[in-house]
């Protein structure tokens, strides 16, 4: 399932998209499922 | 006819109130005229939607070097940076008319940070921060600081109280005082949403109009809210009531560019109620 907000990139051509709307499948591109990109979190205050 | 794009400038954070963000934005971020902006992501290529760090020298240009080095000790300054990096590329962003105004989601806040002191879970103070940036590079000249956040932003206060073209007004359980175009508004410790109300109507009338800005920051914290560590008697309809009249005023003094910055305020449910209508209050 795509994730609302997640960015996705394309490992074969580098397209990037981002998800503004859930939804069962999986966004595809070359072919081939699309990576979700991982972000880093950082701390804050509460 | 062509919509003005909103701004939604976000970077994950560890801490709880923001959990749900940004899957409780959901029937926002597919509206067309939303632009979200995000931070670190581990390998992804840059892009015009990546939420970059401030440099060094800029921030020196409010903050003392000394400040800075304190804050990094703390452990949280990247943190602080991003929060702040999202209000400064929001305000230049808002200023070249890429957006029509904006929400900033920061970890911590900026308005108990001065030009060398810090508290209160504020390190940099983001909207000095932009407004000193559309100052040298892009020659603005008025601006308006909002502030109804629970508690006095003394950072904000020190760093503009010699500067007339900054106009800050602090809802706040201090005493009424006004200093060049600083003003504190003095609000009661329990306040009804309609008294709130009025005496903001009532500031924005006699302080905003007459100064007319070119563009307004709203330091809005939900911790006053009934419930939350600096309750002040107010409900969630009161904030979204104030965003409401905030937006009509920006629109009547400065064509409606408004960034929100997101300040104090801890409790998760809160957040998923409010963020999300504030938000779409500014797009709608």
């Amino acid at each position: 399932m795509s994730q609302l907000g997640k960015r996705y990139r394309c490992t074969d051509c580098g397209t990037e998209i981002l998800c503004t709307k859930a939804g069962d499948g999986t966004p595809v591109c070359c072919d081939k499922e699309m990576q979700a990109q991982e972000p880093r979190p950082l701390p804050s205050s509460d | 006819m062509r919509v003005m794009p909103t701004g939604i400038f976000f970077h994950y954070q560890q801490g709880e109130r923001l959990k749900d963000f940004p899957q409780a934005l959901d029937g926002i971020l597919e509206k067309e005229n939303v632009f979200f902006y995000d931070a670190l992501y581990l390998s992804k290529p840059k892009s015009c939607f990546d939420l970059e760090p401030i440099p060094i020298e800029t921030l020196h240009k409010i903050h003392s070097p000394g400040m800075i080095d304190r804050v990094k000790a703390t452990g949280d300054f990247e943190g602080a940076l991003y929060s702040a990096a999202g209000t400064l590329s929001a305000a230049i962003k808002v200023w070249s008319g890429e957006l029509l105004n904006a929400f900033v989601f920061t970890g911590y806040g900026d308005h108990h940070a001065g030009s060398n002191f810090f508290g209160g879970g504020c390190y940099l103070n983001g909207a000095a921060i932009a407004i000193h940036e559309l100052q040298e590079t892009f020659g603005a000249k008025r601006f308006a600081i909002i502030d109804t956040d629970a508690h006095h932003g003394n950072g904000t206060w020190e760093l503009f109280e010699n500067d007339p073209t900054v106009l800050y007004i602090c809802f706040c359980s201090e005493s009424s005082q006004e200093k060049n175009q600083n003003v504190n508004v003095h609000v009661p410790f329990k306040v009804k949403d309609s008294v709130y109300t009025a005496l903001a109507k009532e500031s924005f009338e006699k302080w905003v109009k007459p100064f007319q800005p070119e563009i307004i920051f709203w330091n809005w914290g939900y911790d006053g809210t009934i419930g939350e560590y600096g309750d002040i008697g107010l409900t969630l309809k009161f904030h979204l009531q104030m965003a409401m009249e905030i937006k009509k005023l920006a629109y009547e003094v400065c064509s409606g560019r408004l960034i929100i910055i997101l300040c104090g305020g801890s409790r998760r449910d809160y957040a998923n109620f409010l963020i999300p209508r504030i938000i779409r209050i500014l797009v709608d």
